[in-house]
């Protein structure tokens, strides 16, 4: 069971996902990145695994965003569609806010500056949970 | 008795304390430092004074020949800071000045700093200046959750004050505060709401409210406003209020009196 609540005074969510981690029999690691709860489910339905983009409501001048996009709350009970009892794994849960602008932005709006085109002036803020560990021993 | 009490008044005039310790400074450091003077005599207390403050860097005590080279290190700044205040480089130096000006403020501080003060002076001071001690508000609420938008308002609001049961959208968040200070309400539902708890009428059902969550129908149950604590609670912060307070305005009083002794002319261009 999965549930997210947006900073009262930050940016809305964008999504959740669940990063889960394992090691296959030769060894090698492997990571993969599943959307489970994202906003407007009904509109933006995932293609080929992966759902697209919220939206950019990012004004770069202004180093301004709105909350026009993306939901204050996400939560869901999400099950791992390639389980396998027999593997070790790792799963954490990290959460998407919808893009806002960097604080290079900020500090060039404040400064006056002019940017090189290569700068990020907009990224997506997350937080991370931290991990839990599957143990087929245990 | 009447003297003795002046006498001790006296002794507690921050204008005395500064001429003491300037007279004690100039006696100390005022004929070594003065200009005119062309003999450097670099004594024992000196010596061990550098031999102190290399064991304090290094955690040993200096050899011969780096006991020599602190020394003659030492003979070249006198001889350097002399030269300069033959040539005047003291005089038109921000750095210099600011630096000077920090150490007679510093004068008039130290005096006084020892004096606790009572329970009494502690409790006037916290009356006359109680905002800068003040707790905050506090509220019991009922809050229900409308999502983004205010849809389902106006039925929730029917709801709720026919004393029917309206859950509205889920949220993590509880439905009912028993008692939460503004800065916690603030933390949880951004700095909107506990204003809107400073406004909404109490014991009813009102709505929407906006949070930065969204829209909500909330019912203020209790508000207690932002009281003074008493004095045991915040008598740390109260003293150390005081003593600043009183440090500016001994620091202040030493001024005027200096400050006396000049005619001041100010000209303005026009």
């Amino acid at each position: 069971m999965i549930s997210a609540l947006k900073d009262p005074i930050g940016a809305n969510l964008d999504r959740v996902q669940v990063v889960k981690g394992w090691i296959d029999t030769s060894g090698a690691t492997h990571e993969k990145v599943f959307d489970v709860a994202w906003s407007d489910p009904g509109k933006r339905r995932p293609v080929g695994g992966k759902v697209p983009a919220v939206g950019d409501t990012v004004d770069v001048a202004k180093a301004s965003y709105a909350n026009t996009v993306g939901a204050p709350q996400l939560a869901t009970v999400w099950r791992d569609p390639e389980f396998d009892p027999a593997v070790r794994a790792l799963y954490y849960v990290r959460v998407l806010e919808v893009p806002t602008p960097t604080w290079v932005a900020f500090d060039a709006l404040r400064y006056k500056l002019k940017l090189p085109p290569d700068v990020r002036v907009k990224a997506q803020e997350r937080a991370y949970t931290s991990p839990i560990w599957y143990d087929p021993v245990a | 008795m009447k003297i003795g009490l002046r006498g001790a008044g006296l002794l507690r005039e921050p204008l005395l304390h500064f001429i003491a310790l300037g007279a004690l400074i100039f006696a100390l450091f005022g004929s070594a430092a003065s200009p005119d003077e062309r003999r450097i005599v670099i004594d024992g207390a000196r010596i061990e004074r550098l031999a102190g403050q290399f064991a304090q860097n290094f955690r040993r005590a200096p050899s011969g020949a780096e006991l020599d080279a602190l020394i003659r290190d030492d003979v070249r700044e006198e001889v350097y800071y002399r030269e300069a205040l033959r040539l005047g480089l003291d005089r038109d130096d921000e750095v210099v000045r600011r630096r000077m000006r920090v150490k007679m403020e510093a004068f008039g501080d130290t005096a006084e700093e020892m004096a606790a003060p009572d329970d009494a002076t502690l409790q006037r001071w916290l009356d006359a200046h109680p905002a800068r001690f003040a707790g905050e508000a506090s509220y019991a609420f009922d809050q229900r959750y409308l999502g983004s938008d205010a849809t389902g308002a106006q039925t929730g609001l029917d709801l709720l004050r026919a004393g029917r049961e309206f859950a509205g959208v889920a949220i993590a968040l509880p439905a009912s505060f028993k008692a939460i200070g503004a800065g916690e309400a603030a933390e949880l539902f951004g700095d909107d709401l506990p204003a809107a708890l400073d406004r909404l009428p109490l014991g009813a059902w009102s709505g929407p409210v906006r949070s930065g969550l969204g829209q909500h129908l909330v019912r203020v149950r209790k508000r207690e406003a932002a009281a003074p604590p008493p004095l045991w609670r915040v008598r740390q912060r109260v003293e150390n209020d005081w003593r600043a307070a009183m440090a500016q305005s001994r620091r202040e009083r030493a001024y005027r009196a200096l400050l006396e002794r000049y005619d001041v002319v100010i000209e303005k261009p026009e």
